[in-house]
């Protein structure tokens, strides 16, 4: 499995930008990333270093705690483990409902760490959004210019 | 692999714990706070730029029509407002004037405009704007609020000279308002009065007001006409004293002619 690095950090820094501007100037409030570490977790992508800063810059820009979005990320890695090998032989629509739904998962658990911790920031349309229209959108980029991977290998953990 | 996520899970709840109840939300709020003006800032030049860059050419001649316009009412109201307030210290004289006005008792007064012209700075005489008509008449005595200004020298029909007591034609009996002693005033030019003739054993010094007498049937008593600003001794075995007016000429706008009732 290889990555373009340089494509990916691009790619971060246009959805931080973009969500930035968006949940400054907008009554909308988006947390595009876990949808990033989502789908990476899909693909068989488990770099400590990389997630680690990620989940980082995910928590500054969405002003959640740190270690909000590694905690909620960790975990789904134990869900998207056994989806590696399904998810990679699957078609365009099938990988956006995968992540779709552990994305929500991985949301779901960063807002009930934000509901413990007094800092939740949650809105169904916020969710709905981010689920349904940008997470295509990720998944298209990931995989067109950033991904770059043969789809015959299958690897095993 | 386990291992290790189960080492991250610990080390994200402990940064959460670290996030929450420590110093690090302080710079956080301040980064958010930062980011958040810079980007309103930015959003504000963008959604205004458009406009300027847009700005209909009729619309912004308008603009400058408009802020010409402005200025002009800006200018009016400003020399409104200045002569508001000139207003308002005529009138402040004026009541101060009439105060003094009910002070002279036997004499009528006529109040009249100072005018300041060449006559004035050349001649040591000043034009008021009341004459013959208004029952101002040679001789009468001309004063304010201050002291004495002169006495009324050429009379037209509506308009006077007054001579002022700095002139050098006129001379005016006075008292020293300390000891009562008299004195004989001439004016001498260049703003100044000189007493001559004051006895050695006089106590005269410097800062004593000279008031009128009241003796003359011109002046009422005790109005202030000068104030020595020197005492110096003539070879004559007398002293003299030089002496500023207690009025300030150039200050001039509004006098009393003083009428003697009798």
């Amino acid at each position: 499995m290889q990555i373009s690095y340089f494509r990916f950090s691009l790619l971060i820094g246009l959805i931080l930008i973009i969500q930035s501007i968006v949940n400054n100037t907008t009554i909308l409030y988006f947390d595009c990333l876990p949808l990033l570490l989502v789908a990476i977790l899909l693909e068989g992508i488990f770099e400590i270093r990389l997630i680690f800063m990620i989940c980082l810059l995910a928590d500054l820009f969405g002003h959640w705690y740190l270690g909000t979005h590694l905690l909620s990320i960790t975990l789904v890695s134990f869900l998207t483990k056994g989806f590696v090998n399904f998810y990679r032989v699957s078609n365009v629509l099938q990988k956006v409902i995968f992540n779709g739904i552990f994305s929500l998962i991985a949301y779901i658990i960063i807002t009930l760490v934000g509901l413990v911790m007094h800092n939740s920031n949650f809105g169904w349309l916020n969710l709905l959004i981010e689920v349904i229209i940008i997470n295509p959108v990720i998944l298209f980029i990931l995989s067109s210019f950033i991904i770059k991977m043969p789809p015959d290998i299958i690897r095993a953990e | 692999m386990t291992r290790i996520k189960i080492w991250l899970i610990i080390i994200s709840i402990a940064l959460i714990f670290l996030d929450k109840f420590s110093f690090i939300y302080k710079f956080r709020d301040l980064a958010a706070i930062s980011i958040q003006k810079q980007i309103a800032l930015f959003e504000f030049r963008i959604t205004s730029y458009p406009k300027l860059v847009l700005l209909q050419h009729s619309e912004q001649k308008h603009l400058e029509v408009e802020n010409r316009q402005l200025k002009k009412q800006l200018e009016q109201y400003s020399i409104a407002l200045k002569q508001q307030s000139n207003q308002e210290h005529d009138i402040a004289e004026l009541k101060d004037l009439n105060a003094v006005h009910s002070l002279h008792d036997g004499f009528k007064s006529i109040l009249s405009r100072a005018i300041i012209d060449v006559n004035y700075l050349v001649n040591n005489k000043l034009l008021i704007d009341k004459g013959y008509n208004d029952e101002v008449r040679v001789g009468q005595s001309v004063v304010n609020k201050n002291g004495v200004i002169g006495q009324v020298g050429i009379v037209n029909q509506k308009n006077a000279q007054v001579i002022l007591i700095t002139n050098q034609d006129y001379k005016i009996y006075l008292q020293n308002s300390v000891t009562k002693s008299k004195m004989l005033a001439q004016g001498i030019g260049n703003d100044k009065l000189l007493v001559k003739y004051i006895n050695k054993n006089e106590r005269v010094t410097v800062g004593d007001v000279l008031v009128t007498t009241g003796l003359d049937d011109i002046y009422p008593a005790n109005i202030p006409v000068a104030k020595i600003i020197k005492v110096f001794y003539e070879n004559n075995g007398f002293n003299s004293a030089l002496c500023v007016p207690v009025v300030d000429f150039n200050k001039l706008q509004y006098v009393l002619v003083l009428k003697n009732a009798n």
